[in-house]
């Protein structure tokens, strides 16, 4: 069979990330790797050795690696993004930007607008993002004088409750007599919450998780992934809601031509160690799943693992002072089980991800982790903080004397910062939430990542974060723990590369790699700080085919 | 309603060993309540089948949702699959990491059930070394000081003065539990059909640690007087359950520990039937005699 035909794509300039060779003025492929990066002059001889092509689509424009979202959710995205987003803050999606809605008014008016589009009058209508900061007071008889036939569900930004019309409770048969007087449904208003949310969110998981609607929302997340200029993901917690769906799905909807990127996929072993009884199942169960490997999915030798509560919950467990109302955080994992799993994984030579948001968190993991060293060291473990909500200076120490990896999703300070300043934690530590800067300074392997639902699938927002610290409110807040453009690149590229495991094929580009590209109109190095996150991407080319963006419509 | 008790405590405190315990010592005198167990733990569950089986009763796991959202909910799940099975008494054993009271919280709100007491779980051995752990010692303050009742294990590997200092250390009512027995009565929301008044015990005790007393009366109670009876409750009746007739209307009462409960009732037979269980050999043993001497009065006044 005939080598295929060289394609050199020539740029306004090519961003490697290899410091051996930082800028180039063109790239050139064959097949699904990159043969060459220089100019056109010294890839001359092999030009001259074989046939190619010169591709000048991407000529006015900057060529980087393919973005890497190191720690997503498949899963989480296929639920929501079937629903309609009316949110007080802006989403950048493929199928229409969602501008803000912060106002009583234009939260009823967007829903009524939806309403009023959609054709089939017996259709539910899942509407996500009410927030009672912006949108005021929602209730049942606010949502019947739009349409109180057709269900109406209507979830808070924070997915912890949710209204239903009269239709909702009628398709979901909640009566009056059920839930009448329970403490956590307010009927006549539609609302539930805590325990209520339970209840109505067990009677709508038929429908929301049903095959079809899952299938849809996979898609939707390939249109995200793409339109976010990612080539690959990580699935960091397969088995996250059921293990096999969720792997069936993933094959049927992701392996497939048209998907322009590749999933690590890294197991939970939380939720499989409760299906299989016990870390040694666990273990083998991990084991023999590359074998399984197609394409675009592949398993490898990583395994996901919880410390604990969720950052948007305040449920991090926090060192003292602690919360200013008295809270405590949770252990999703009790730190002896958890240990336990660790010391499995870890004597098996896995590549620990460990859930943390607090810095109570980080420090049990770094307290096990310097246990498991001192009774078996390894170098090269590739053991990841991941999320790194708070953290603590000395902590940073540690995690680079453990040669440990941090994987940080730095949007908590844009989203957060202002108000877990007021009412969560203090200003001090709120402002230094994702301590990055400390991280590289301290030549720590950093990498940023959405944890998607958690935050836009947007790798140059996320950078846009961490370089410029600022929240939703305009402020900076700790200018300190700022980092440059170029780690910020490095962290959603080369550096995501290596916390995933890849950097050997993916993540820079050099001779050898896979051709992933992502291609953007204006250069993210020489570009105002603030303006990162509004740089167009033109396109992404996976493993040598390109795959146009086209610009979202407003 | 069924009533629904969460033993919760941190592991290796002996939670599911008195489970277990309560299970066999049920089956021993073939009074086999319909039981389910709910477990929220990380691992294998031993909650012994064979005894569950007894019971007519059934197991069910619950893994905790997912950690961002709470789209994934196993135990409102299995609470609505329990509600259609007529179950006489859900019981949950928490994870060693949940707030036993904040699973209570979320539970008995949930349709179709009622309160039947948060109970604790103490492990004496390892109490103080748990306390001072610098990621576990927060939540077992925490476990321990919204439980309505302490059940502590372990004090037969104690000596004297230990237990003594452990026992002046508990923030509040406490009940010892022996190799994991602990009276059913206690554990259970529902009363025993089988209250032997003449002995002042009742047939799910084994040992003198209590002392048991029944009421029963055809009359309507104050429901002012109720409460501020309940409210001073002596400090040795650790339990006190059964169903209630006053000027309100008609309740379920559970008292537990520290906590008492009325939840309207509608489906309850006529009058007032209470059961009310206390610790015996302490310096108060009158109180009995004293709580039924209150209650007299929360009735007569009317
Ligand atoms: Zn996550």
């Amino acid at each position: 069979m005939p080598k295929p035909v060289l394609t050199v794509y020539p740029a306004r300039s090519v961003i490697t990330m290899n410091p051996s060779l930082p800028r180039a003025e063109a790239v050139a492929v064959r097949g699904d790797r990159i043969v060459e990066v220089g100019t056109l002059t010294s890839m001359k001889p092999w030009l001259d050795a074989h046939e190619h092509k010169v591709d000048e689509r991407f000529a006015d424009d900057v060529i980087l690696p393919g973005f890497i979202d190191p720690h997503l959710h498949p899963t989480m995205a296929a639920i929501l993004l079937p629903m309609h987003f009316v949110t007080a803050m802006e989403w950048k999606l493929p199928w229409g930007t969602v501008s803000p809605s912060t106002t009583p008014e234009a939260f009823l008016n967007r829903v009524t607008e939806i309403e009023a589009s959609t054709q089939d009058p017996e259709e539910p209508i899942f509407v996500w993002g009410y927030h009672q900061l912006w949108h005021g007071t929602m209730s049942r008889p606010l949502l019947n004088k739009i349409n109180a036939t057709r269900p109406i569900i209507v979830w808070h930004r924070s997915f912890h409750e949710l209204y239903l019309n009269d239709g909702a409770l009628q398709w979901l048969q909640i009566t009056e007599a059920q839930a009448g007087n329970r403490k956590q449904i307010d009927y006549p208003n539609g609302h539930f919450f805590e325990s209520g949310l339970g209840y109505a969110v067990n009677r709508l998981n038929p429908h929301i998780l049903a095959p079809e609607k899952y299938a849809e929302g996979l898609e939707r997340l390939k249109q995200v992934v793409h339109f976010g200029g990612h080539t690959t993901i990580a699935d960091m917690a397969t088995g996250l809601f059921n293990f096999d769906t969720e792997w069936l799905m993933l094959k049927q909807v992701i392996e497939r031509d048209d998907t322009p990127f590749r999933v690590e996929l890294v197991p939970d072993a939380t939720r499989l160690r409760a299906a299989k009884g016990s870390n040694e199942e666990v273990l083998a169960f991990a084991k023999s799943l590359p074998a399984q490997n197609t394409h675009r999915l592949r398993f490898s030798d990583h395994i996901k693992l919880f410390a604990d509560g969720a950052f948007f919950s305040q449920l991090a467990q926090l060192q003292e002072p602690g919360y200013i109302d008295g809270h405590h955080g949770e252990w999703i994992t009790p730190p002896e089980i958890l240990e336990d799993a660790m010391r499995t994984y870890w004597n098996a030579g896995f590549k620990i991800h460990l859930h943390v948001t607090g810095d109570l968190g980080v420090e049990l993991g770094l307290d096990l982790l310097e246990k498991l060293q001192w009774e078996r060291p390894r170098f090269n473990h590739g053991f990841t903080f991941e999320h790194f909500g708070f953290s603590t200076p000395e902590q940073i120490e540690r995690i680079a004397k453990l040669g440990a990896n941090v994987s940080a999703n730095v949007y908590y300070l844009y989203e957060l910062g202002d108000a877990y300043a007021r009412r969560g934690i203090g200003y001090e530590r709120a402002s230094q939430m994702a301590r990055l800067g400390a991280c590289l300074a301290n030549g720590i392997t950093t990498a940023l990542h959405s944890d998607f639902t958690m935050a836009p699938a947007e790798p140059l927002n996320s950078a846009w974060v961490a370089v410029n610290r600022i929240n939703s409110q305009g402020i900076v807040m700790c200018a300190e723990e700022r980092i440059t453009a170029a780690q910020a690149l490095a962290a959603i590229t080369i550096d995501a590369a290596r916390v995933i495991g890849r950097s050997d094929e993916i993540g820079s580009i050099r001779a050898g790699k896979k051709a992933d590209f992502t291609i953007l109109r204006e250069d993210p190095l020489l570009a105002d700080p603030m303006h990162i996150k509004d740089i167009p991407i033109v396109a992404t080319v996976f493993e040598g085919r390109p795959f146009p963006i086209e610009p979202a419509r407003s | 309603m069924t009533p629904l008790t969460v033993l919760g405590g941190y592991l290796g405190a002996g939670k599911t060993t008195i489970i277990n315990g309560l299970l066999a010592s049920l089956a021993q005198q073939n009074d086999n309540p319909r039981i389910a167990v709910l477990v929220n733990d990380f691992g294998a569950i031993n909650i012994d089948a064979k005894l569950i089986r007894k019971h007519r009763g059934r197991t069910m796991e619950m893994t905790s949702g997912c950690v961002c959202c709470n789209i994934q909910d196993d135990l409102g799940g299995a609470l609505d699959i329990l509600r259609g099975e007529s179950f006489e008494q859900v019981l949950i054993e928490t994870s060693g990491v949940a707030y036993p009271a904040k699973v209570a919280d979320y539970a008995v709100t949930w349709p179709g059930y009622r309160r039947g007491g948060t109970l604790v779980v103490v492990d004496a051995l390892n109490i103080d070394r748990h306390k001072d752990d610098k990621f576990v010692g927060p939540l077992i303050k925490e476990q321990i000081a919204e439980a309505d009742l302490l059940l502590v294990t372990k004090l037969d590997q104690l000596d004297c003065n230990q237990v003594q200092k452990l026992w002046d250390s508990l923030p509040k009512r406490a009940v010892r539990v022996d190799h994991g027995y602990c009276n059913a009565d206690i554990l259970l929301a529902s009363t025993s059909n089988s209250i032997d008044t003449s002995k002042g015990k009742t047939a799910n005790d084994h040992s003198d640690q209590f002392r048991t007393l029944a009421y029963q009366s055809d009359r309507v109670l104050d429901h002012c007087r109720l409460e501020v009876f309940l409210d001073e409750l002596p400090e040795p009746v650790v339990r006190a359950k059964g169903w209630i007739h006053d000027s309100e209307g008609r309740w379920w009462l559970q008292s537990v520990g520290d906590r008492w409960t009325l939840e309207l009732a509608s489906a309850v037979p006529a009058g007032t039937s209470l059961v009310f269980i206390a610790l015996a050999n302490t310096p108060s043993d009158r109180t009995i005699d004293a709580t039924l001497a209150g209650l007299e009065q929360a009735l007569h006044r009317l």
